[in-house]
């Protein structure tokens, strides 16, 4: 292509823009296709040394658009479609009750964990009771003279309430593990 | 490189070019080449933005029964190279940083 063309040519794809910015664009491409030329290149060369029409039109047009900017997925859009595709499967008719029954399990499942400390608890609270009941025992028999058999009670209590110091400190911690474990698995689905 | 970096580094190494002497289009790209590559689309877009923001002047003299323009650097344009060069004492530095294998102290 000659200058003339390859000039005519982006004069026409650059018709959207003002006539002013064209033809001082068009004279500067001329001037460096002419300093080509008196360096020794040939007009065809010079001309597409440039580049093509198409190359610099779409480069003007990148130029002249703001640069992209970088879109954040964002954490929140990817849980909302977690919970669209939840909530269609469970729209369907037979999802309401597969949601109940979904809604059972997990039901199920806490008082299962919870059951745990419960137990527990409920069998150091009667380790403490025996243990009382049975020095207040004990002490009856003392004032009455059975000394044997109080002593025996005695040490059954004192033996009760040893074990029911370690009942404490194992049912804390149970109740503190069932705890954050429901914490966890309440803060992952939500 | 990354296209934002690319974007001022360019217009730091044009006013670079004219600053010891004035330029003219075609000497602007080959002294930029071996370093950068530019295109003359880009070239154009990034003088005018120098001159509008006054970073250098532009005048029109005849060469070879033909009309060239020069580009002359101003005071603000010489300003923007010495700010280039204190930031990039930072990059520098921050580069090392980066760049520090394990066990070097």
């Amino acid at each position: 292509m000659n200058k003339q063309e390859f000039l005519s040519q982006l004069r026409k794809r650059l018709s959207a823009l003002p006539q002013k910015e064209v033809n001082e664009r068009l004279n500067f491409y001329s001037e460096i296709i002419d300093d080509k030329i008196e360096e020794g290149l040939s007009e065809e060369t010079a001309v597409e040394q440039i580049g093509t029409i198409d190359e610099i039109v779409t480069q003007i047009e990148t130029e002249l658009s703001p640069l992209p900017i970088k879109k954040k997925t964002s954490h929140k859009k990817e849980n909302s479609t977690l919970w669209k595709s939840c909530f269609l499967t469970f729209s369907a008719p037979i999802g309401f009750a597969l949601l109940i029954a979904l809604m059972a399990i997990i039901f199920s499942f806490y008082v299962v964990l919870w059951v745990i400390p419960i137990v527990l608890w409920t069998v150091f609270v009667a380790f403490c009771v025996c243990a009382i009941v049975l020095s207040i025992l004990s002490v009856l028999y003392i004032s009455v003279g059975y000394i044997p058999l109080a002593i025996t009670l005695l040490g059954t209590a004192c033996i009760l309430l040893g074990l029911s110091i370690f009942l404490y400190f194992g049912c804390k911690s149970a109740t503190k593990g069932v705890e954050s474990l429901t914490k966890k698995s309440i803060h992952s689905i939500f | 490189m990354d296209a934002q970096l690319k974007r001022g580094l360019l217009d730091v190494c044009v006013l670079a070019t004219i600053k010891n002497e004035d330029s003219y289009g075609y000497k602007i790209i080959k002294d930029i080449k071996p370093y950068i590559e530019m295109s003359e689309s880009t070239l154009y877009t990034i003088l005018k933005r120098l001159e509008n923001a006054n970073m250098l002047t532009v005048r029109t003299a005849e060469h070879d029964g033909r009309l060239r323009k020069y580009y002359h650097i101003t005071k603000a344009g010489l300003g923007r190279i010495e700010d280039f060069k204190d930031e990039w004492k930072e990059v520098m530095s921050i580069y090392q940083f980066v760049n520090k294998e394990k066990g070097d102290e």
